[in-house]
């Protein structure tokens, strides 16, 4: 799976599975989250990532990221 | 009495007449008349030009021994003294139509005369060879000949007469990545407005400039494994150990890197940094994990849901080729395959 935060643009090239990253500089983190938070909120990411691999597509898809990892 | 313009003709040992596959290994040949598809392009030449000679080798004596095949047939090709070589066509070929191109490109450099080729768009000689050396394009087979010999013949004599070409889309070649300048009677904003308009009313209408196509990758199945899955790594975000040892460039990349991660819990800012010219490094640098998510993933680790692939796979998109990402991409692809990874996480910037 694709994790970048140009999930559009990842689409239009053909990327299959793509998760929405938070940010260009750094797709995995949010520096403004305390460490902890941070943690957490990458550990979700990675997550909906995994899941992304057990849904079967057919066209470059963006799968959306739960409210609060955004 | 013919022109002045001596030919000369580079055919493999199949259209010579000497052989399949089982003469494939024979060294380069040559004799001083037209062979095979040579008395058809003779016959499209016309009066303008002749062929004084046709050379011919096998073609996997080409690929064996490539570019010091080619020069040796170069030289060959010399001694009769043509103005212009034509090697094919080669239509769909692989060996081939690379023997064609190298033996072109040979005596270009050798023998400082032009020389062309003609294949079909899939020959991979067109991507290695287009941009250094005239191909025509072909059908897929000879039963295209007839057509891509009166291409090739009209070409050639232009060539041989020491003749500019055209552009690309005029004359009937594959463009060479060349750009030239030249005055337009009008100007771009118009132009822009005639095409758009042309474009809104249906009306034909032609780019100037073609976007890139992405090839379409057809998804693989999802992954329903119920033991863990064995995951590899891959980031474009130009992570590389402290130091950048390997020289990872920051743009432009050509090459990709390898760390091991055995031993690896999380991505510290002692070890590893980012040198990614194309977004601000702070918050990579500070937080490495933050563009490979090493630490939450060996988290998973533990509680059996993934297996990480032993190393991580670096390099950096930044002004990247499309190429060149393309064959990084199919390089990397390769041996996360020979390492039996189910899936792949690459965390893009």
């Amino acid at each position: 799976m694709l994790v970048t935060a140009l999930s559009p643009l990842a689409k239009t090239v053909g990327a299959n599975r793509i998760v929405r990253g938070k940010a260009v500089s750094h797709p995995f983190g949010d520096p403004t989250l305390s460490p902890i938070d941070e943690r957490r909120f990458r550990r979700r990411l990675v997550e909906k990532a995994l899941s992304a691999l057990a849904i079967d597509v057919d066209t470059p898809t963006v799968f959306e990221a739960d409210p609060e990892t955004t | 009495m013919r022109g002045e313009i001596r030919v000369v003709h580079y055919i493999n040992q199949y259209f010579a007449g000497a052989g399949g596959e089982d003469r494939a290994n024979i060294g380069p040949q040559s004799g001083e008349s037209p062979i095979g598809p040579g008395v058809g392009l003779q016959r499209a030449l016309g009066e303008a030009a002749q062929i004084v000679a046709t050379v011919f080798c096998g073609d996997n004596y080409m690929a064996e021994k490539g570019d010091v095949a080619a020069v040796e047939i170069a030289h060959l090709i010399g001694e009769y003294s043509p103005q212009v070589v034509v090697a094919g066509p080669s239509f769909g070929s692989g060996r081939y139509g690379l023997a064609c191109a190298q033996v072109c490109y040979a005596v270009q450099r050798e023998l400082k005369i032009p020389a062309l080729a003609a294949m079909h768009e899939e020959s991979p000689a067109v991507d290695l060879f287009r941009r250094r050396v005239v191909i025509i394009p072909t059908g897929r087979t000879a039963a295209g000949m007839a057509a891509a010999l009166g291409a090739v013949a009209r070409i050639a004599v232009k060539l041989g007469r020491g003749e500019a070409l055209g552009t690309p889309d005029l004359e009937g070649y594959f463009s060479r990545g060349e750009r030239s300048n030249e005055f337009s009677e009008t100007q771009g904003a118009v132009r822009a407005v005639d095409m758009l308009a042309n474009r809104f009313q249906g009306k034909a209408f032609q780019t100037e400039w073609p976007l890139p196509t992405y090839d379409a990758v057809k998804a693989p199945p999802a992954v329903t494994t119920r033991r863990p899955i064995r995951l590899g790594l891959v980031t474009e975000g130009g992570v590389v150990a402290k130091g950048n040892p390997d020289r990872l460039p920051s743009g432009w990349a050509n090459k990709w890197v390898r760390y091991s991660l055995t031993g690896i819990e999380d991505l510290t800012a002692t070890d590893f940094e980012t040198i990614d010219g194309g977004f601000d490094t702070r918050a990579g640098n500070d937080e490495p994990d933050r563009l490979i998510p090493v630490d939450a993933l060996r988290e998973l680790e533990k509680e059996g849901k993934v297996q990480l692939h032993g190393e991580l796979y670096s390099t950096v998109g930044n002004m990247g080729s499309i190429s060149n990402m393309r064959r990084i991409g199919a390089e990397m692809a390769y041996e996360l395959r020979r390492a039996g990874v189910d899936a792949v996480l690459v965390g893009a910037t």
